[in-house]
């Protein structure tokens, strides 16, 4: 038997769509005799849970894994993209990039052989630095140096 | 991505660009730090991109850029922002027997978020800012999925406890 805590964080769960089948199976033996459980999963859904009902469409690159099977009624939410609108800013920075990797690409008669393994990005905590922002603004000049005119 | 299905930089950068950009703008909580983070995802791209152990591009652009702006923020935290009056709050605090509204509610989170610890403020972005399912972010981040749903549903309850504190007759429900 799960206690509040854990119920009342189940049901946050169940609010955004990410309790699996034997989640649900706790947290209903909970709710059927907890009343304060009931009670904050009103509130929930009125408060904070709100975020997970502003929906948008799904993600074109969204990839749910099979093995997990999802009990909740609420697809991905986007609140964000109407509180930050990115879209310009998106496009801004993507016409940048453009250039970094159409410079990039043309200089490829010299490519850059595979980094060994203990290189390779393997993880968020187990990975090298990526360089300073003043080291990438310099590899980047040196890029549009090399632009042939 | 093996070398059959290879795809040009500027391709890739359709493709994926604003899945990096969004993760990473979830992370820092800001758009010009974003940026720099992806900057640092595609040239850390240009740097691998012919690297054959890469057979799947997008998870794997999507792992560097968690990665690139978590270094980003712990190399720069942003300044802790409490909630001032009149900045982020309603005006009077919600209007007796209104909702918030989403715009408020947003602002009251985003306000709220730098008091969560890191894993769980990271977390609770990456799910609610960068629409990523926690499979995902566990996957990104080397956790255990039910570690990562346990920092997403604390923060969760906190965020919830300090909506309750600011509207304490519960005048938001
Ligand atoms: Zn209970």
């Amino acid at each position: 038997m799960i206690d509040h805590e854990q119920a009342q964080e189940l049901l946050t769960l169940r609010a955004f769509g990410e309790m699996d089948e034997s989640e649900a199976n706790r947290l209903a033996l909970h709710l059927g005799s907890c009343a304060d459980c009931r009670r904050f999963d009103q509130e929930f859904a009125q408060g904070i849970g709100r975020l997970a009902k502003l929906e948008d469409p799904p993600r074109a690159d969204a990839t749910p894994p099979p093995s997990v099977r999802r009990v909740g009624v609420h697809p991905a939410p986007a609140w964000r993209r109407r509180l930050a609108p990115l879209a310009a800013c998106a496009a801004s920075f993507a016409a940048g990039i453009c250039v970094t990797l159409a410079i990039h690409s043309g200089s490829e008669s010299t490519p850059t052989p595979p980094p060994p393994p203990s290189q390779r990005v393997e993880g968020t905590f187990a990975r090298e630095s990526p360089p300073p922002l003043a080291t990438t603004l310099g590899v980047l000049t040196v890029m549009a140096r090399s632009v042939p005119r | 991505m093996n070398a059959s299905e290879r795809m040009p930089p500027e391709a890739a950068l359709s493709a994926h660009g604003p899945m990096v950009l969004r993760v990473c703008t979830a992370i820092l909580g800001d758009r010009e730090r974003g940026a720099d983070a992806a900057q640092d995802t595609w040239l850390r791209y240009l740097r691998f991109k012919d690297d054959n152990s890469i057979d799947n591009l997008g998870g794997w652009l999507r792992r560097v850029a968690v990665a690139c702006a978590i270094d980003l923020l712990r190399r720069e935290p942003p300044t802790a922002q409490p909630l001032e009056a009149g900045e982020s709050r309603p005006a009077q605090g919600p209007d007796q027997g209104q909702v918030l509204v989403a715009r408020e509610l947003a602002d009251f989170v985003r306000a709220q978020l730098p008091r969560l610890p890191e894993s769980q403020r990271i977390v609770f972005r990456l799910k609610t800012e960068a629409e990523l399912s926690l499979a995902e972010i566990a996957e990104d981040l080397g956790l255990a999925l039910p570690t990562v749903k346990t920092h997403f549903a604390r923060a969760c309850v906190r965020l919830q406890a300090s909506l309750r504190a600011f509207s304490p007759e519960g005048t938001h429900s």
